[in-house]
């Protein structure tokens, strides 16, 4: 582990805590995911983790 | 932003941090000049006109296809940056593994989508595995990727790179037993507790990011999300099982009230041994989850009805509809007798419907029996549906002979 905060864990987790939350609500029947707002849904998790992962990579 | 701001070329030899040396001008993205990313800036400074214009450009060119907003996310992601001080810095894909890898899966995911959204969502050929060609090519990507990265301060060897691949395939195929299993338990009904795992390593990275990040974590938790999320907001299910299924119905009698359900595979429906009479009117019921349905019917029949994909295609008679969210209703209202009336849903496949007397719709199955024909047969199957959707009834055969069509109008035999 690194040391420190990181912005892409604790951005990745709220991300995935939202999207599990409405996959959650889905399933249980509670709301209906369309195929057009589950597309943006992914994109926008999946952009928001590599955007946060390019402004603050520290790999190298 | 002067010239004087715009940084020079510099020998590819030379460190990135040098201070440049007078000469050429270079494309840099601007450091001052900068809403985004610098790259309008960067654009204007180099060829001499205001940014404001590479701007407006990039803007109005995302209502045109987008080619603005990927050349601009190119640009941001390949051209360095001015620093502070006057020195050129590194690109953004010279100085981040993740930025460089996360291009090249973008870019062949952007490339795979041409072929799995051109009417074949079985690309790479059927099954489970229609997406694990992608995956291990991505996996060697990948792989490529990070060694070229990697390898600048080491030396490159046949057992590193075979080393590497062989993990990234490894790790391809463990995150496709994940998806598949996500998307599996969505369709079964237990996608509950497939939301729950997400929840729980969302909590457990948002802890872990506090205590130096766990993000290793991020991808196979994506693996889960990814499937479970299309599953879900395609209503895929997989009751009705799995397999490959043919039912040749011998009366209209033989139908079940039901109709035919099938959870994942292939199902061929043909129904051109039944007792088609003038004034034949078949209802006929058709569920798939995944996978493709193909109903036959002779060429003198009728089909219309409610024909839904929620991703995929939809084609009736040579005529196809392809896409998200496809409801086809072909030839509504039209009273025309023989007739099937067909309500068919697919939530991720192809729906065939075949009007051909001769068409052995088990050939060919792994590309569906359409996949060879040429336009020459679907325009016959064209004719003939219109034909047999056609109001009117068809003039008795004499009277064709005695030129009231010519033969290429006709559809061929009858069922």
């Amino acid at each position: 582990m690194r040391q420190g905060l990181d912005v892409v864990s604790l951005g990745a987790g709220l991300g995935l805590i939202a999207v599990g939350g409405l996959l959650l609500l889905d399933q249980a029947g509670s709301l209906e995911l369309t195929i057009g707002l589950a597309g943006a849904l992914m994109a926008g998790l999946i952009g928001m983790i590599l955007l946060l992962s390019g402004l603050n990579d520290d790999e190298r | 932003m002067s010239d004087q701001e715009t940084t020079d070329q510099m020998p590819e030899e030379e460190p990135p941090t040098e201070p440049q040396p007078p000469g050429r001008k270079r494309l840099l993205r601007s450091r001052s000049d900068r809403m985004l990313g610098g790259v309008a800036g960067g654009l204007g400074n180099y060829f001499g006109v205001d940014s404001l214009i590479f701007r407006i450009g990039f803007g109005v060119s995302v209502f045109f296809g987008g080619l603005g907003a990927v050349a601009y996310l190119a640009l941001l992601l390949f051209v360095p940056s001015e620093e502070d001080d006057g020195t050129v810095g590194e690109a953004p894909i010279q100085r981040s593994r993740t930025l460089a890898i996360a291009a090249a899966v973008g870019v062949f995911i952007f490339l795979a989508s041409w072929g799995i959204f051109d009417g074949d969502p079985f690309w790479f050929d059927g099954g489970p595995w229609f997406f694990g060609g992608p995956l291990f090519l991505i996996a060697i990507v990948a792989a490529l990727f990070y060694l070229l990265r990697r390898d600048r301060d080491q030396a490159t060897t046949p057992g590193r790179i075979i080393t590497t691949i062989a993990i990234a395939i490894g790790a391809a195929i463990g995150l496709s037993v994940l998806a598949i299993a996500a998307a599996w338990a969505g369709a079964t009904g237990s996608g509950e507790a497939i939301a729950g795992v997400i929840i729980a390593i969302g909590v457990l990275l948002v802890i872990a990011a506090f205590r130096g990040g766990l993000r290793w974590l991020i991808v196979p938790a994506l693996a889960l999300a990814v499937p479970l999320s299309a599953v879900a907001a395609a209503d895929v299910s997989f009751d009705g099982g799995v397999g490959e299924r043919t039912h040749e119905p011998a009366s209209i009698a033989a139908i079940p009230e039901d109709g035919y359900e099938l959870g994942v595979g292939r199902q061929a429906i043909d129904l051109r041994e039944l007792d088609w009479e003038d004034d034949t009117v078949v209802e006929l019921r058709a569920d798939l989850g995944v996978g493709q349905t193909v109903v036959a019917v002779p060429e003198s029949v009728c089909v219309t009805g409610d024909l839904d994909a929620g991703a995929g295609a939809v084609e009736v008679g040579g005529d196809e509809e392809g896409g998200f969210d496809v409801d086809s209703q072909p030839l509504a209202g039209t009273t025309a007798t023989p007739r099937l009336e067909l309500d068919a849903d697919v939530d991720l496949g192809h729906i065939l419907v075949v009007n051909d007397d001769e068409l052995d719709i088990d050939d060919d199955r792994d590309h569906g029996p359409f996949r060879d024909r040429d336009d020459g047969d679907r325009d016959q199957m064209r004719e003939a549906m219109a034909l047999a959707c056609a109001d009117e009834p068809e003039p008795p055969a004499s009277e064709r002979e005695q030129g009231t069509g010519s033969p290429q109008d006709r559809p061929k035999g009858n069922g």
